[in-house]
C-alpha cells in the first residue's frame, strides 16, 4: 500500500505513532511547546513577512493561552477528562495557518496527531514548516515530536483510508466535495469526526454612526476590515464577501461614500498577494451575477470590486473571493434573518453594542450564524468554531459517579 | 446582402482612422443587436449602467470576459434559429465554452477565414494535408473547436488527405504518397500546433524519414503553452519543419473559438495582424484601461462576425503587446501583435482544494 510523504519529524513512522502514548490533558509538555512555538514565530524573520504566521504566535503565546485553557478549565472543573487518542487532521489550502491551530488544540488536549497539510505550496506553510522542524531537532520537544505526523500526498483513497483506520478521531477542513468524499472513507467504530465544510461570512454596519466618524476612526475601521478580507485573499470562510448597511437610504449612501474611499487606501498598502487572474475572476463573477440578480456593478478601485444588491441576498456560489463585495441595505437587524442557513459562519459588525446583538439572537432564533465578531477579528481563530467547543471535542471524559 | 459588406473590405489595406470609423459603426450596431436579443447580456451591460444605444469608441466599447462563455449559453437567436452549437476543447476538469451559431455567423466565418488565408495561401484551392485524424469531424452537429478547425480550413483546399490515424500516430505512407503526387507544386498544410510537433515534426524525426513538402504553406493554431513548456519557440519549430518537411512556409494564427473566422494571422515578420473586420485592444490585467502599443496587457478582441452570441468584443486570458499599427514592415496594415500566453491562474485558495479532484 502507498505511505504519504512524512515532511516532519524526520524518520517519523505511522507504526511509531500509534505505539507512543498520549500526554496528559494541558499537560507541562504541552504548554511549554506552546509557549516555545509561539517565540520561535513571533522572532523569525520568515515568520514576520506574514501577519497570519504572527497572529498564530500572538494567539500561542502564554498568557493567552492560559486564559483560555482556564475558561476551559474552570467550566469542567470536577470532569475526569482524558484525550480521545490518534488524530486525524485533514488541513485546508485555503488558511494556511489552520493545521497549526487544529494541532496545537488536539495537543494541548493530550492527542498525538497525523497533519496532513494541503498540497498547495505556500510560503506561509513553508515557514511554518521550518519553524517546527527547527524546534524538533531540540531534544527538549522529543515528547512532542514522537507524537505527531506531518504529511503530504494527493488525491489517493488508499492512504486516507489506512490513516483513518489508525486514527481515534478525524477533523476535515474543507469543501463540501472533500469533506463528503472524505467522510465516505470509513473510521473505526469507536472513532469521532469533526468536519469544517464551505461556510460564507458577512460583515454588517450601523450606517447612521458612521456619518459622524472622524478620519482617524475612519482609518481604523477600514483597516480591521480590509484585514478580514484581505488577509487570506477573501477565501478563508469567515473572510466576509457580504456588506450590509443597517440603516436608511440616506445615511447608508453617506456611509458608503465614506467608508470605500478609505478602504480602497488602505488595500493597496497590504500584501493583498492579488494577481491579473484574481481581476478577471472578479469581471467574471460580477457579470454572471448581474445575469441572475438586480445588481449595480461599482466602477472603483480595481482591488475593491463591489456589485451593489438591489435585495440583500446571499450568492455563495457567484463568489470568487479576491476582493469582491457584495453589498446591500438593510433595515433592521430581522432583515437578515432571510439571508441565513447553517452556511453562514462569521458575522463581523460595526456600530453595535453586544446586549443589543444577544437579546437580538435569542428573540430572532437565527437559523445560520456561528460567530459574531467586531470587523478586524473576523479571522481570529477561537476554541469555539464552526459552533463546536473544540476543547471538548478533543477530549473524552470518564463519568465517575460513585 | 448590405449588412454583410464588413466581409469584402479589404483584408490588410484599411488605414487607420478609416478601420476605426468602420469597426465604430459595426461594433456599436451588434452592442444594440445583442443586448436587444440576448437577455442576460442586456443585464449585464445595465448592471454596468451602459447604455446599449450609445455610440462607442473601439475603447469604450462593453466586453464579455471569455470565460463567461463557459458558465453560460448566450443565444442571440430562438432556438430554432441555431445552427450548430461549438464547444472548446478545454483541458481535462474544465468546462467548456459553448457558442451558438446561426446560418450567418458560421457562414460569415467561412468567408471571413477565406478572406484572409486567400492572402497567404492564394485564391486557388491547393491540395491539402491535415495533420489530424479524419474522427475529429465526424459529428458535424456539435464540433469541437478542434473539428470546426479543421472543417473551416478544409474549405480552402482540395484532395484533402489526413496524416494521422485514429491512434494519433503518423500514417508515413500517407504522407509519402500526397507529397510525391504533388511534388512540386502549391500544397496546404494544416494542423494544431502541438500535435503538428508531437505527431508530426518529432514523429518524422524519430522515424528517420525525410518527406519533401517544399511549395507547401503550413497554417498552424492552438497556443503555445505545451511547446514553451517543454522549451520550443516560434523560430525552432519553424527551423524544425522545415529540417523534416523541406522548404515550407510557416504561419501560425491567433484564434480561438468563441471568435471563430475572425483570425490573426502571423505574417512574414512573425507578427500577428488583425484584419479589417477585427481588432484587438490591451488592457491593464488590474485596472482594464486600454495600454498605448508597446504595453504588455490583457488582450481584448473584437470582431463583426458574431451576430447570434454576444461574442463581438472580448476580455481574453492572455497577455498580449500590440506593436504598432498599419506599419508593419511585411507592408499589411492595421494593428499587429504578440501573444507571450495565458494569465498565469493563481491558484484558487478555495477550501475545497483539501483533495484535487472530485
Amino acid at each position: 500500500m502507498a505511505d504519504p510523504l512524512v515532511l516532519l519529524p524526520a524518520g517519523a513512522t505511522l507504526e511509531a505513532l500509534q505505539a507512543t502514548p498520549d500526554l496528559p490533558p494541558f499537560g507541562a509538555p504541552q504548554i511549554e511547546f506552546a509557549a516555545a512555538l509561539s517565540r520561535a514565530l513571533t522572532t523569525s524573520t520568515a515568520a514576520r513577512q506574514h501577519p497570519e504566521l504572527m497572529a498564530l504566535g500572538f494567539w500561542l503565546r502564554p498568557a493567552h493561552l492560559k486564559k483560555l485553557i482556564d475558561d476551559q478549565l474552570s467550566s469542567s472543573a470536577d470532569a475526569v477528562q482524558m484525550p480521545r487518542g490518534l488524530c486525524l487532521h485533514i488541513a485546508p489550502g485555503n488558511v494556511d495557518t489552520i493545521f497549526v491551530y487544529s494541532w496545537m488544540l488536539s495537543l494541548l488536549c493530550g492527542n498525538r496527531s497525523i497533519v496532513r497539510i494541503s498540497s498547495r505550496e505556500s510560503e506561509q506553510t513553508h515557514a511554518l514548516l521550518a519553524t517546527l522542524a527547527q524546534l524538533f531537532e531540540d531534544p527538549a520537544w522529543s515528547r512532542i515530536a514522537s507524537r505527531v505526523l506531518f504529511v503530504r500526498y494527493g488525491h489517493d483513497e488508499q492512504i486516507t483510508q489506512k490513516l483513518s483506520a489508525a486514527c481515534d478521531m478525524r477533523i476535515i477542513w474543507g469543501g463540501d466535495n472533500a469533506v463528503q468524499s472524505i467522510r465516505a472513507i470509513p473510521l473505526p467504530p469507536h472513532a469521532t469526526e469533526l468536519c469544517f465544510p464551505d461556510k460564507f461570512s458577512l460583515t454588517v454596519l450601523r450606517a447612521a454612526g458612521l456619518r459622524s466618524m472622524d478620519s482617524a476612526a475612519l482609518n481604523a475601521l477600514a483597516k480591521g476590515l480590509c484585514n478580514d478580507a484581505y488577509t487570506f485573499g477573501q477565501m478563508a470562510c469567515s473572510s466576509p464577501r457580504l456588506l450590509l448597511w443597517l440603516g436608511n437610504e440616506a445615511d447608508t449612501q453617506a456611509a458608503r461614500a465614506l467608508l470605500w474611499p478609505a478602504v480602497e487606501a488602505r488595500v493597496p498598502q497590504m500584501t493583498h498577494g492579488l494577481s491579473a487572474a484574481d481581476a478577471i475572476n472578479k469581471a467574471v463573477y460580477a457579470d454572471l451575477l448581474a445575469m441572475d440578480a438586480d445588481v449595480h456593478i461599482v466602477a472603483g478601485h480595481p482591488l475593491v470590486r463591489r456589485v451593489w444588491l438591489d435585495n440583500p441576498a446571499v450568492h455563495a456560489d457567484l463568489h470568487c473571493g479576491g476582493g469582491l463585495f457584495h453589498e446591500s441595505r438593510i433595515a433592521d437587524l430581522d432583515g437578515l434573518l432571510p439571508l441565513l442557513s447553517r452556511r453562514i459562519q462569521t458575522v463581523s459588525t460595526w456600530g453595535f453594542a453586544r446586549h443589543e446583538l444577544v437579546a437580538w439572537a435569542r428573540q430572532a432564533g437565527p437559523r445560520g450564524i456561528d460567530r459574531v465578531v467586531p470587523i478586524g477579528q473576523a479571522l481570529d481563530f477561537a476554541p469555539v468554531w464552526d459552533g463546536v467547543n473544540l476543547w471538548r471535542a478533543f477530549l473524552r471524559e470518564i463519568d465517575i459517579r460513585c | 446582402m448590405s449588412d454583410e459588406s464588413f466581409l469584402d473590405w479589404p483584408v490588410y489595406e484599411l488605414e487607420s482612422a478609416d478601420k476605426r470609423r468602420r469597426l465604430e459603426v459595426e461594433l456599436s450596431a451588434l452592442t444594440a443587436q445583442h443586448a436587444a436579443q440576448c437577455e442576460p447580456y442586456g443585464r449585464v451591460l445595465a448592471a454596468h449602467g451602459v447604455s446599449p444605444q450609445a455610440p462607442f469608441a473601439l475603447e469604450t466599447l462593453p466586453w464579455l470576459p471569455v470565460q463567461l462563455f463557459k458558465h453560460r449559453l448566450l443565444s442571440s437567436v430562438p432556438q430554432e434559429q441555431v445552427f450548430k452549437t461549438l464547444t472548446s476543447s478545454g483541458t481535462t476538469g474544465q468546462t467548456p465554452s459553448r457558442i451558438v451559431l446561426d446560418k450567418t455567423t458560421a457562414s460569415r466565418q467561412t468567408t471571413a477565414l477565406a478572406r484572409i488565408m486567400q492572402r497567404f495561401v492564394g485564391r486557388a484551392r491547393l491540395p491539402m494535408l491535415i495533420i489530424d485524424h479524419a474522427g475529429v469531424i465526424k459529428d458535424r452537429k456539435s464540433f469541437s473547436a478542434r473539428g470546426a478547425g479543421i472543417l473551416g480550413l478544409a474549405n480552402l483546399g482540395r484532395e484533402h488527405v489526413y496524416a494521422l490515424r485514429e491512434d494519433m500516430s503518423l500514417d508515413v505512407e500517407a504522407v509519402q504518397a500526397f507529397c510525391q503526387k504533388h511534388a512540386g507544386a502549391p500544397k496546404l498544410l494544416f494542423g494544431f500546433t502541438f500535435m503538428v510537433w508531437q505527431h508530426f515534426v518529432l514523429a518524422l524525426e524519430k522515424s528517420g524519414q525525410q518527406i519533401d513538402l517544399s511549395g507547401a504553406v503550413l497554417i498552424h493554431s492552438g497556443g503555445w503553452k505545451k511547446l514553451l513548456d517543454i522549451a520550443v519557440d516560434n523560430p525552432q519549430f519553424k527551423a524544425r519543419v522545415r529540417q523534416v518537411a523541406g522548404d515550407v512556409r510557416v504561419h501560425n494564427f491567433y484564434g480561438m473559438v468563441e471568435q471563430v473566422g475572425s483570425v490573426f494571422v502571423e505574417c512574414e515578420a512573425g507578427h500577428l495582424h488583425a484584419p479589417a473586420f477585427a481588432d484587438v485592444l490591451v488592457r491593464d490585467p488590474q485596472s482594464f484601461e486600454v495600454l498605448p502599443n508597446g504595453h504588455a496587457g490583457v488582450v481584448q478582441v473584437l470582431s463583426c462576425l458574431p451576430s447570434s452570441y454576444p461574442g463581438h468584443s472580448l476580455l481574453t486570458e492572455d497577455l498580449g503587446t500590440v506593436l504598432g499599427e498599419d506599419d508593419c514592415s511585411c507592408g499589411r496594415r492595421g494593428r499587429y501583435f504578440h501573444i507571450h500566453g495565458r494569465i498565469p491562474r493563481a491558484e484558487v485558495r478555495g477550501c475545497s482544494d483539501t483533495q484535487p479532484g472530485r
